[in-house]
């Protein structure tokens, strides 16, 4: 939206001319007033405008391909936990899950599923106690996927996790 | 530079801190775009290091003896809580918190934090009051005082502008969170505000809620597969509890949501969906009980307050678990009144302990403003009629007044008779639950496919900041959903194809003057000047009149917008 005219300027004054009175300066005044009075409402509104853009990209309106990720996550997992897939298959699909983290890169968002990784708060949540012992904790098992967005994590993946010296053994 | 006053709400569960800024409390986005902070602290033994907030929580499962939660509950008690190897008092792990909050704050904010007021529930004694205190300190902080939870939630509610403002002294403030439940009555005696009366339950929150409808989806997984999974594995339970939080705040918007769950568990090699429509009527039979145990402490508040319903004025809604329909529902009934809430539940106790540092700090504070709906907006149902025509004259609010826009809320309505033609949809808006009192909007009209009576039929409403309205209508299981926009403020049904037209606003000046003309507050004669003004302006801006001619319209508006704003002192 812009400013559908332009703000009036200051008349020049020469120092050959005389003087203006009172009235002429108190008039100057009133239109300097309203210049900057129409001013402060065109920065307002640009304001609003920046927030509402801003407020446009919420989180909430990426909820659908978070959902849709998720469901393709745990469609995933019963498929391998019920019967042995062929390599094919399991080809099949490595290819969705590619496409499916390209789709979500589009709008920015990266799905947080690698088993084997240090376990690390920010972006994990831990399930179950982590055995005693020696060694750093790794996530082995992925029970709900997690999402970030950029800088922020809009949720942790739920994991279980154990001690690096357990899993390699 | 001047200080920044800032309040900090200490929740047994989450925590979370605001600040004045030019005499508006704001809330602090602490993590992760949240200004909701989880009140858990964890304490890493091999690194050294300590985690608090989200992260903390998310260590919590996996080193429960390095970890503390809920430690508002130990507050002013001669104990210690053991963190791995480290020893530490209650008020030790409260200032971590504190700190952390304040710490993130500063960092967002560009400045330090020196000073602030930190709330704590109605019913702490002076023990627990000390220890909060000194939790402040062992964090550096000079807290300037301690206020009670309810009555920093109602400070809030005295700065905002255009509320209804009950002629009571007495205000009731129904807290309901996560896991406790809280009902103060105050007494405002001035600038005092005196707890009369406080009663609540330590197990019972919006958690609860969730665990109804989790017992639902395993009543239903296994009519489905006879299997009970009541015992089944955490995780999916863990699952579950997700999926009913989502249903839940769903819920509070639609009549109806999907749950759609793919691959929970497998039963003789075959996976197992959770795939089933929930109603709102459903759910609401489901918690029914629960929202009754908050009536009965809400009763017992009264009595020890010595006071009847009647003598109460505005009731104060805190807490995520209030944006339930029917929490609001069955105190409405009670109170025979609207009750609703226009400012965030989960963080208005933290914004009234900054409008208290304000206060104490002799700042002036301004009106908070908010994006609210000036009027109920709603259609007319047939379950009352008037006496004279005998034509359907009930007005059925969808969206209530003073709810804060952008909203989307639906509701379901039924059909009357049998293979009904359609429906005469006609948008009212007012308080008056006769449509005749209130104002048309606009009215139009919805074909419906043969159906029996009592088919059911969603009303959507989407209301926007710009005044207009999406309503989509859906005959629930015969495909026949109709979208109509309404421009509020012109009254009319915007035509597709127009509607980018319609809503264009010509400039700011016009849409500021639009927004003041709908200020109940306004004087009479000044909001006929406004309307007339705007319409001549617009109307010159629009026909491409004369530049000088817009050029007096344009001054004559502006000088008439200032003076309203001085009058609303809304001036910004």
């Amino acid at each position: 939206m812009m400013w559908p005219k332009f703000v009036r300027f200051l008349r020049k004054t020469s120092t050959e001319e005389r003087l203006p009175s009172h009235k002429d300066i108190l008039e100057e005044i009133n239109l300097v007033r309203k210049s900057l009075r129409k001013q402060a409402a065109f920065l307002d509104l640009f304001r609003k405008e920046v927030i509402e853009r801003l407020e446009d990209e919420r989180i909430e309106d990426l909820n659908p391909f978070i959902e849709t990720a998720e469901a393709f996550f745990f469609y995933d997992r019963s498929l391998k936990e019920i019967s042995d897939l062929s390599s094919n298959q399991h080809q099949g699909l490595e290819i969705v899950w590619q496409k499916m983290e390209a789709l979500l890169s589009c709008v920015g968002i990266e799905i947080v599923r690698q088993r084997g990784v240090p376990f690390d708060p920010r972006l994990h949540e831990a399930m179950e106690r982590l055995p005693e012992g020696d060694g750093n904790p790794v996530v082995t098992k992925i029970l709900q996927p997690g999402f970030v967005h950029g800088e922020r994590v809009i949720k942790p993946a739920r994991v279980m996790i154990e001690r690096e010296s357990e899993t390699k053994g | 530079m001047t200080e920044i006053l800032c309040g900090i709400d200490l929740g047994t569960t989450n925590s979370s801190i605001a600040f004045l800024k030019e005499g508006r409390p704001i809330a602090v986005d602490i993590e992760e775009g949240s200004a909701i902070v989880p009140s858990v602290v964890s304490f890493d033994e091999e690194t050294g290091r300590t985690f608090v907030g989200r992260s903390a929580k998310n260590r919590l499962a996996a080193y429960p003896d390095q970890t503390v939660r809920s430690i508002k509950r130990l507050m002013g008690k001669e104990t210690k809580v053991q963190l791995g190897k480290r020893s530490s008092s209650p008020e030790e792990i409260s200032s971590l918190i504190l700190k952390y909050l304040v710490d993130k704050a500063s960092e967002k904010l560009g400045q330090e934090i020196k000073r602030t007021v930190i709330t704590v529930p109605a019913y702490f004694n002076d023990a627990q009051r000390r220890a909060t205190i000194r939790a402040g300190e062992l964090a550096g902080l000079e807290v300037s005082r301690i206020i009670n939870e309810p009555t920093a939630a109602s400070l809030v509610y005295d700065h905002v502008s255009f509320l209804d403002r009950i002629p009571s002294p007495y205000v009731l403030v129904y807290d309901l969170g996560g896991g406790t439940f809280d009902v103060s009555i105050l007494e405002i005696k001035g600038e005092i505000k005196e707890v009369l009366a406080s009663c609540g339950d330590t197990a019972l929150g919006g958690d609860d809620f969730d665990e109804r409808l989790v017992a639902f989806f395993l009543r239903k997984l296994k009519e489905e597969t006879g299997v009970d999974f009541s015992n089944h594995d955490r995780a999916m339970h863990v699952r579950l509890r997700e999926t009913a939080e989502r249903a839940k705040i769903g819920l509070s918007d639609d009549p109806f949501v999907w749950v759609k769950e793919v691959g929970l568990t497998h039963v003789n090699g075959e996976p197992v969906h959770l795939n089933l429509e929930i109603g709102r009527r459903d759910y609401e039979e489901m918690i029914g009980d629960l929202v009754q145990k908050t009536v009965a402490k809400l009763e017992e508040a009264l009595e020890e307050a010595r006071l009847n319903l009647g003598d109460i004025g505005n009731v104060i809604l805190v807490g995520g678990a209030t944006r339930t329909p029917l929490v609001q529902k069955t105190l409405a009934e009670m109170f025979e009144r609207p009750i609703s809430h226009s400012i965030d539940p989960d963080l208005c106790v933290a914004l009234g302990a900054s409008v208290q540092s304000g206060l104490i700090a002799g700042e002036p504070l301004g009106h908070i403003l908010l994006d609210v709906t000036a009027h109920s907006l709603g259609v007319k149902t047939a379950d009352e009629f008037d006496r004279e025509s005998g034509d359907a004259d009930y007005f059925s609010p969808i969206i209530r007044r003073n709810t804060k826009v952008p909203v989307r809320k639906g509701e379901l309505y039924y059909t009357i008779f049998d293979d009904q033609e359609g429906v005469d949809v006609e948008v009212f808006q007012g308080e008056s639950p006769s449509c005749k009192e209130n104002s048309l909007i606009g009215k139009f009209w919805y074909p419906l496919k043969p159906s029996p009576a009592q088919s059911s039929v969603i009303t959507e409403f989407a209301y926007d900041k710009e005044g207009i309205v999406h309503i989509t209508l859906d005959q629930k299981g015969y495909s026949n959903r109709k979208e109509v926009t309404l421009d509020v403020r012109r009254r009319k049904v915007i035509e597709p194809g127009d509607e980018a037209k319609e809503q264009e606003i010509l400039n700011y000046i016009i849409e500021k003057s639009r927004r003041l003309i709908l200020q109940d507050a306004l004087p009479e004669q000044l909001r006929k000047n406004l309307e007339e003004l705007t319409d001549r302006y617009e109307d010159a801006m629009k026909n491409g009149k004369d530049e000088s001619l817009i050029d007096r319209f344009e001054d004559q508006l502006l000088d008439t917008i200032e003076e309203a704003e001085e009058r609303l002192g809304t001036i910004e």
